[in-house]
């Protein structure tokens, strides 16, 4: 198979010719990647090493969960100022709507087990360059405003075709790199990938096409956009005058049952005939 | 589930949909995917991009046979292949449903997540195949087709999936014709269930009360089908379109320009619009009855406004159990009322039969005067009278007999309440999400696809679109929420953003804006300078304005800034009039969204190429005890607004509105059975007639439907704070 060639349609079977062509053809997308894997490196050895201070934390999240007491808030020691503004963000401490005066939380659910040591960095990568892979804003705009405005591929290739870009000179230059360049832009890709599944009846078969929904689930997760609008544990709300409040999913009964349900299942086997 | 784990609640939707509308019977077949865990608001809005396409089912093509042979056999492969397509799709979630997962959340930190399917959004026809039902059958509970429109204090066994499959397996191994028969009997279909055996899932819960089919689309279509009979049975049709016509404009609701009848297609946003103004309109389009009249009147009235007060309240946002006590009433009343309505259910069959009834006892009678040849005129008078008697009454009878209100969008709402305790508000389960998606992730990529194979154009087109704005949604996200030891973004790029957020969504505030927005005049009238002009601009005299003045001045002696007036310092004040005042009123059950509703005074003037337009304005005008139901707060015409500079002080500025006040009867309760605030105007030559008032005691616009002669009704059913403010 080789590895593919984001930009263009070469493939490549050797890791060194790969990287070769890529600083010769791409050399801007090649400093990235580089960056990106030293990055990568960097973290590996030091989680190694213990000696720096994501690791340790790692192994204190690790160690307080072993014993399984202590629920989420008073997970991590507050050693760190980045975990007690976390404390705050979790919804389930902090009741937004202004009528509701009393909120009881389930502690023993939504823990984290330890931290996504990739995820920190990406954010911080992502605002020293937010067009990545795009080389500027510009590029970004122009790319987004193709797509937004729903133009065509064939009127794409024309634009570069007829030269109507000569100002701006893009780091795309026709449709086809365009989607290469989008499909680079979401780093939780991979999720998101299609299936193709046919099913044969009587000679008559349909195509269909599906999502590992897993995956759906974790790509909804990881979202940093989602991220102050987050539920992870079930509450029970109740009004100043001590009245149950039903209004968000998780302040009603079924996530609070189906948590603390240890085992449910409607049972009974998929059946086939 | 084991201590310490997040569950994470999957909730589908899926809804067959045409991509062509004219030609081409093109169809897809879509399921999407969103998780429970992110706020309902954010979930549901388009532009946040949390609804995610997880499947394009194949479309089961058209029945070809005529023979019932053949389309039962089709129907099953169908079936089969629908079935067989699913455990594809679901083989990923069961195979981590028993221990869960490790996942990587937002915050930074990893979790031992549960996926498991909570919710199926789906509309009724839909649910019927996934759960493998017959029609007329209630996916929650086994209420039988006769029962459907029974009162709600009856309880039927919930559904009990496990039981089916059992009963299925059984009759796998052994045969047995009674496992099938007792299967049929509850509207069981074999082995069609595509949800049988999904660990953790409790398949009666997955469905969801769908407000746009069930209500909008549903009950106030037939309720429609009633109103307008009924009408045409007491002679109101007329009465009812003029009401209709007459409606003030109101903020989200779109004024009819056309008669009812004249409407051809009622869709969503009709009926929603309907669903804010039919109690009104019907009430007023009732009045004055006859003896006779009387008591269906009120019955029908009754039943209208039970089905619209429970349609708010399903809308509510957040439910105590009084909240669930008052929608439980609600249908309890419609239930107790509708028999009003039940001549009008009648089916098609039902007309034809009793037509059949009907010409054989003509028939019968023409015999009989044949058979007895000569008979006197006064004899054959009375058995004529006697014949028609009998017909009149056999027809009702067959009317009485076999109309019923048995149709399952009735009975479904009976699971409403549950279901907000188990699962929280409705709307936020509503299809029309589902719906929008299908706008955008579908139906856009559909038309920019060659058409041929489009489905792989049309998830390739939306993945890009996705990206993209993926991209710009989590920058903004980041923006917002600076992580540690990042520096922000640039200017430029922070201009961009800004830029492109403002294009998509209208107001928004930020954290920064989140103090109470201020009302705002608007439209400034540049002819008018003084009192002199503002008054030939209103058509009300200078004396008039100036006694109002003077009054409003008293009116408010505690408060230190008063305007101190006499006529001859008025006259020489600077004044501007204006002709559009937007006020800021908080949202329902919000503490951050503000609907701006704008109230409009032309004067004489036309408004965009229609009449004058003074929109009706409520005022706050004393505590919340007084005027009974409304609260302290009376409606009334506005009649001008106007800034003026007290130029003798301290350069103060008056905001003022000059309106004209209405005033409540009968003791200010709630009258009648529509359960509506009456109003009156004040007569013309009394001195209170115009009351100016600050701008800031207009606290939004009301909405009167008129009941003639200088009457109105104070639609209170056309929002849900108005709702809930008068009652």
């Amino acid at each position: 198979m080789g590895t593919k060639c984001p930009f263009c349609r070469l493939r490549y079977i050797r890791a060194g010719a790969y990287e070769k062509h890529l600083e010769s053809c791409h050399p801007d997308f090649y400093k990235n990647l580089f960056k990106l894997e030293t990055d990568l490196l960097r973290s590996r050895s030091s989680s190694v090493n213990s000696s720096e201070e994501p690791a340790l934390l790692e192994n204190a999240a690790d160690h307080t969960f072993g014993f399984n007491e202590s629920d989420y808030e008073s997970d991590l020691p507050g050693s760190e100022p980045e975990h007690a503004s976390d404390g705050e963000d979790n919804p389930v401490t902090s009741s937004r709507s202004s009528n509701t005066a009393q909120v009881q939380a389930y502690d023993n659910a939504g823990r984290s087990l330890r931290d996504v040591p990739s995820n920190q960095r990406y954010e911080r990568g992502l605002l020293a360059e937010p067009w990545r892979p795009f080389l500027t804003l510009d590029d970004f705009k122009l790319a987004n405003w193709f797509v937004t405005s729903k133009v065509p591929r064939s009127r794409i290739d024309e634009y570069f075709a007829i030269g109507l870009s000569k100002s701006a000179s893009p780091c795309f230059k026709s449709a086809y790199k365009l989607d290469q360049y989008i499909t680079a832009l979401d780093p939780y890709q991979h999720f998101l990938e299609w299936q193709e599944g046919t099913y044969t009846h009587d000679g008559h078969s349909s195509t269909f096409f599906y999502r590992d929904m897993v995956q759906c689930v974790e790509y909804l997760l990881s979202q940093p956009a989602y991220r102050d609008d987050m539920v992870y544990a079930p509450v029970r709300e109740h009004n100043e005058t001590g009245e149950r409040l039903y209004s968000e999913m998780h302040t009603a009964d079924w996530w609070w049952e189906t948590q603390v349900n240890v085992f449910a299942s409607s049972g009974g086997k998929r059946t086939r005939f | 589930m084991p201590e310490g784990a997040t569950l994470v609640p999957v909730i589908c939707m899926s809804d067959q949909t045409h991509l062509t509308n004219f030609s081409g019977d093109k169809k897809a077949w879509p399921v999407y995917l969103t998780i429970g865990n992110v706020r309902s608001k954010t979930r549901n809005s388009p532009s946040k991009m949390a609804i995610l396409l997880v499947a394009l089912l194949p479309v089961p093509p058209k029945f070809t046979s005529k023979k019932a042979k053949k389309r039962s056999a089709q129907r099953t492969a169908n079936d089969e292949i629908l079935n067989a397509v699913f455990s594809f799709i679901f083989e990923s979630l069961e195979a981590i449903a028993k221990h869960g997962k490790e996942m990587c959340c937002s915050d930074g930190k990893v979790r031992q997540c549960f996926p498991v399917l909570a919710a199926w959004i789906a509309d009724h026809a839909e649910n019927e195949t996934l759960h493998g039902l017959k029609r007329m059958s209630c996916a929650v509970c086994e209420v039988p087709v006769e029962r459907l429109g029974w009162d709600t204090k009856e309880v039927h066994p919930a559904r009990d999936y496990q039981k089916y499959a059992e009963i299925e397996e059984r009759y796998v191994n052994t045969g047995g014709e009674h496992n099938v028969a007792s299967l049929l009997a509850v509207g069981v279909k074999m082995g069609r269930n595509i949800f049988t055996g999904l660990l953790r899932v409790e398949i009666p819960l997955l469905f969801k009360p769908d407000i746009l089919h069930n209500i909008y689309l549903g009950l106030f279509k037939h309720l429609m089908q009633w109103i307008e009979d009924f009408l045409k049975k007491h002679g109101r049709q007329e009465l009812f379109d003029e009401v209709w016509k007459s409606l003030p404009p109101y903020p989200g609701f779109f004024v009819p320009k056309k008669a009812y009848r004249e409407v051809t297609q009622w869709q969503g946003k009709e009926m929603r619009n309907l669903g804010r103004c039919i109690l009104g309109v019907f009430a007023s389009s009732l009045r004055s009855p006859t003896p006779a009249q009387q008591s269906p009147f009120v019955d029908a009235i009754r039943c209208v406004r039970a089905l619209v007060d429970f349609s708010l309240m399903a809308q509510y946002r957040s439910h105590t159990e009084d909240t669930l006590g008052y929608m439980e009433q609600y249908l309890h009343d419609f239930h107790r009322y509708k028999e009003v309505f039940q001549e009008f259910r009648t089916s098609k069959k039902t007309r034809q039969e009793a037509d059949v009834h009907d010409e054989q006892l003509r028939l019968n009678l023409e015999r009989k005067l044949k058979e007895a040849g000569k008979i006197p005129a006064a004899k054959r008078r009375r058995l004529l009278d006697e014949n028609r008697l009998e017909r009149t009454g056999k027809r009702e009878e067959i009317h009485r007999n076999q109309s019923h209100f048995n149709f399952i969008k009735l009975h479904l709402l009976v699971h409403y309440c549950s279901h907000v305790r188990k699962f929280g508000n409705i709307p936020m389960y509503s299809t029309d999400v589902g719906e929008l998606a299908h706008k955008v992730q579908i139906k856009e990529g559909y038309r920019h696809s060659n058409k041929n194979d489009a489905s792989r154009q049309i998830l390739h087109y939306y993945s890009r679109v996705h990206a993209v704005s993926m991209r710009l949604l989590t920058l903004r996200a980041l923006q917002a929420r600076k992580p540690e030891g990042a520096s922000g973004l640039d200017n430029a790029d922070r201009c961009f953003l800004d830029e492109i957020s403002q294009t998509r969504s209208a107001i928004q505030l930020t954290e920064t804006e989140a103090t109470r927005p201020r009302r705002l005049l608007r439209g400034r009238d540049k002819n008018i300078n003084s009192f002199k002009q503002l008054s030939e601009n209103l058509g009300i005299p200078v004396e008039q304005i100036f006694n109002e003045l003077m009054r409003y001045g008293r009116r408010s002696l505690q408060n230190p800034d008063r305007l101190i007036a006499n006529k001859e310092r008025l006259d020489t004040m600077p004044v501007e009039q204006f002709n559009q005042l937007q006020i800021p009123v908080l949202g329902f059950q919000e503490t951050d969204v503000y609907d701006i509703h704008r109230a409009r005074t032309t004067g004489e003037r036309s408004f965009r190429n229609g009449g004058s337009r003074n929109d009706w304005v409520w005022v706050a005008l004393g505590a919340a005890n007084e005027y009974g139901a409304l609260r302290g707060k009376l409606p009334g015409r506005l009649r001008g607004l106007f800034k003026v500079r007290d130029t003798g002080t301290n350069g103060k500025v008056y905001r003022l509105a000059i309106v004209q006040l209405l005033q409540t009867a009968g003791g200010n309760r709630i009258s009648g059975a529509h359960g509506l605030v009456k109003v009156f105007a004040r007569q013309q030559t009394s001195t209170d007639e115009f009351w100016i008032v600050d701008i800031t005691t207009v606290t939004g616009l009301a909405h009167l439907i008129p009941e003639g002669d200088g009457k109105w009704l104070v639609n209170s059913r056309i929002d849900l704070r108005t709702f809930n403010d008068v009652y």
